[in-house]
């Protein structure tokens, strides 16, 4: 018999009280306190045992209710017959923890592909076209934010021949609006409605038209298949998937993350928009060594170190997939199928002097 | 059980109170920790990465559960009952009311559109504004959640008073604070802890607060003209590095090396490390003030409080705890908590009897989930 302290749970007198042990479980009176008995089964312990610390007790039918038991040597022998009081964290309990780990994390990867996979790609093809018009207008507007537009005509109407011999056999082909830009950067994107922008140092570097029907096969590529669109729709689906998982508050890991899921995106994108440009080239009879060339340029340029902190940021996160590999799936057109020039000579000129 | 203390009563204002002490036990607040925080927090950890953080509501219980057992009241802890699952209940359904509401409507005008446009500015105003007006009730609801979720002697805790006066109240005390450049604070404060406090109850006995904001303004100036010097200071210090490591470069519009970029960040970094760590000096004598004022305003039965409040414990106690958070980024915060919690242990005594024997459980109905407001908002605390 040893000394207990006991609560009833609607009052906070604290009662002394004898508690006892038996086989089936254990007794307490006090001379305040009816005699009481609780089985073993019934019995949780409010905190996890540590030797030197009471022994908290609680009756599964009477949650109010507590037992305190001080003696160590009393609470040692208590958890002999009964061990599932040695811890707080019941067998019963772990399993539904587990459960729940392995359900959030299940809803987790089902909402994940459905944020990054499903919905993007069938969203793209389903946004009204005024809202891609206007989406695309501000894109392009925000990217060559203090550049000059190239309008020179000979070359918009070279552009206009090159952008035509694309669509040759092309029933699918959506117009296009392609614009060149004074910007002394390579480079050439796709944007949301149809648009695409090549740099005016893209054509300076450009040693024949192919290299640059490459690139616009390319770019024209991600536009039949709406990659910016769907960019769009995953980035904003990425967001709010993050703030329902972390509550609204954002933190470093889950940025990590999320630019983590849009670079690989970004690399899928870039190799799909490779293969429909290369097929784009061989039904229109265009030299596709022209895009290899292009690439070459890109390499030689990857080797050279750049100037300025910024550029080198700008490599380090590639959102290419490394050069060499996609050169190794352009081949020459097959066997039979003659290459026709993508414009005239004039028109070529014409285009080189696009930006006057 | 009845070890009672000897504190020491000159120079607290009201003195032990009106009533001479009767009948009743004496109070002693002690902290005594037990093992098993270090598991808890690498247990939390692990599953908070696995989780996407999914896990937070039930590592922030199991935190609370150890911490509250190791709060003694006359030797007997206080003890948490609250569950995971209730947090992430009320987390969710205020995703599904504001959250996602929210997400959606910025998400939707940005594709419709498009990501510059007005629309985004003004739903992001007014998204801001429904925060800043919930913002108290969820400081209000939270609490009230944790106090029906605490339990000493078998009889639980609780919180009367309304939600919506307290966060009426709250946005009042931003605003007014924004409008007298803080000057406002100690009256607001004031106003807003004897809301708090006064709807405090342990069963069926209440807590009181009473008491005047004029003693605390002497401090507070002190600390508001150290802020405004270090704010010039620190303002006119950034400003000279910057003119003396980036002159050129706006002479020349040209674009900034690696170098430069990096010298940059790392001053950025410095200055936010320097204000994590001096903000809470610099208001350090004002916050022992509070403290030690609020709690000789409070008491409960014919007890008073008394908050041992000194400019150096809290400035210990807020450099170690910003220290702790910084190199752990976070992860130790449970140590954070049992380190603030054991402070109010130590600094905290109540001077006169309180009738405990005869305190009856509480009324008051529980609340079947808990703060998914303050969840939502990010409120910080326990």
């Amino acid at each position: 018999m040893v000394p207990g302290i006991y609560f009833d749970g609607e009052t906070a007198t604290d009662r002394k009280v004898h508690v006892t042990a038996d086989a089936a479980g254990i007794s307490f009176e006090g001379s305040d306190v009816p005699r009481e008995f609780w089985p073993y089964p019934q019995l949780r312990a409010i905190e996890q045992f540590h030797p030197g610390y009471p022994l908290r007790l609680v009756h599964k039918a009477y949650p109010g209710k507590r037992l305190v038991i001080s003696d160590d040597a009393f609470a040692r022998q208590l958890i002999a017959s009964a061990p599932h009081l040695r811890s707080h964290y019941s067998l019963q309990g772990l399993g539904q923890a587990a459960m729940w780990v392995a359900g959030s994390i299940a809803a987790i990867a089902v909402v994940g592909w459905l944020v990054l996979q499903y919905a993007p790609q069938h969203l793209a093809f389903v946004l009204p076209d005024s809202w891609r018009e206007r989406i695309g207008h501000q894109v392009e507007q925000s990217l060559t934010e203090g550049a000059i537009e190239c309008r020179g005509p000979e070359g918009r109407s070279a552009l206009a021949a090159m952008a035509s011999r694309l669509a040759e056999g092309q029933a699918d082909l959506p117009p296009l609006r392609i614009s060149v830009y004074d910007i002394p950067v390579m480079n050439a994107f796709a944007m949301p409605g149809e648009r695409i922008v090549i740099t005016s140092e893209l054509i300076r570097r450009a040693a024949r038209p192919e290299q640059v029907a490459g690139v616009l096969a390319h770019e024209v590529g991600h536009v039949l298949r709406r990659h910016s669109e769907a960019q769009l729709v995953r980035a904003t689906g990425l967001q709010v998937f993050l703030s329902l998982v972390t509550g609204g508050g954002s933190d470093t890991l889950t940025s990590i993350a999320s630019v983590a899921a849009i670079l690989t995106y970004t690399r899928e994108a870039e190799a799909e928009a490779d293969d429909v440009g290369l097929k784009l080239l061989e039904d229109a009879a265009i030299d596709p060594m022209g895009l290899k060339e292009f690439f070459d340029i890109i390499l030689a340029g990857e080797g050279t170190p750049t100037t300025g902190a910024w550029r080198r940021v700008e490599s380090a996160i590639s959102t290419h997939p490394g050069t060499e590999d996609r050169i190794k799936k352009i081949h020459p057109l097959p066997e039979g199928k003659v290459a026709r020039p993508v414009m005239t000579d004039a028109q070529w000129q014409g285009l080189k002097r696009i930006c006057g | 059980m009845t070890d009672s203390i000897t504190v020491a009563v000159s120079g607290s204002p009201a003195g032990p109170g009106e009533a001479p002490p009767s009948s009743g036990e004496a109070i002693r607040i002690d902290y005594v920790p037990r093992p098993g925080l270090l598991r808890l927090t690498l247990i939390n950890f692990g599953l908070g990465v696995l989780t996407l953080s999914l896990y937070r509501f039930w590592a922030r219980t199991n935190v609370r559960r150890h911490i509250w057992a190791c709060v003694h009241i006359n030797g007997q802890p206080l003890e948490y009952t609250g569950k995971g699952i209730e947090l992430f209940k009320g987390a969710v359904i205020v995703f599904f009311i504001l959250g996602l509401p929210a997400i959606l409507s910025i998400a939707a005008i940005n594709i419709a559109l498009g990501p510059d446009h007005p629309a985004i500015a003004g739903i992001q105003l007014l998204l801001f504004l429904i925060v800043s007006l919930l913002w108290g009730a969820a400081v209000f609801r939270a609490r009230r959640y944790q106090l029906s979720r605490t339990l000493w002697r078998g009889v639980r805790g609780a919180l009367e008073g309304s939600a919506v006066t307290y966060s009426l109240t709250y946005f009042g005390a931003m605003l007014a604070r924004g409008m007298t450049l803080g000057w406002s604070t100690p009256i607001m404060n004031l106003n807003l802890q004897e809301q708090i406090i006064g709807g405090m109850r342990f069963g069926n006995l209440p807590f009181r607060f009473k008491g005047r904001a004029g003693p605390l303004y002497r401090s507070y100036a002190v600390c508001w003209f150290l802020m405004l010097g270090f704010v010039i200071a620190g303002g006119a210090l950034a400003f000279a590095a910057g003119i003396s490591m980036f002159h050129e470069q706006w002479t020349a519009n040209a674009e900034p090396d690696e170098r430069q970029i990096l010298a940059m960040l790392a001053l950025a970094g410095m200055a936010l490390v320097a204000y994590v760590l001096i903000y809470p000096i610099i208001w350090a004598l004002y916050t022992a003030r509070e403290l030690a004022a609020f709690g000789s305003y409070t008491r409960i039965g014919s007890a008073q409080f008394r908050f041992d409040a000194t400019m150096g414990s809290i400035i210990g106690l807020a450099i170690g705890n910003a220290v702790l958070w910084l190199l752990t980024l976070g992860v130790a915060s449970p140590y954070i908590q049992q380190r603030l919690v054991r402070y109010l242990c130590e600094r905290l005594s109540v001077v006169g009897m309180v009738e405990v024997d005869s305190v009856l459980q509480s009324a008051q109905p529980l609340d079947p989930t808990g703060e998914g407001l303050a969840d939502a908002l990010d409120i910080g605390g326990l």
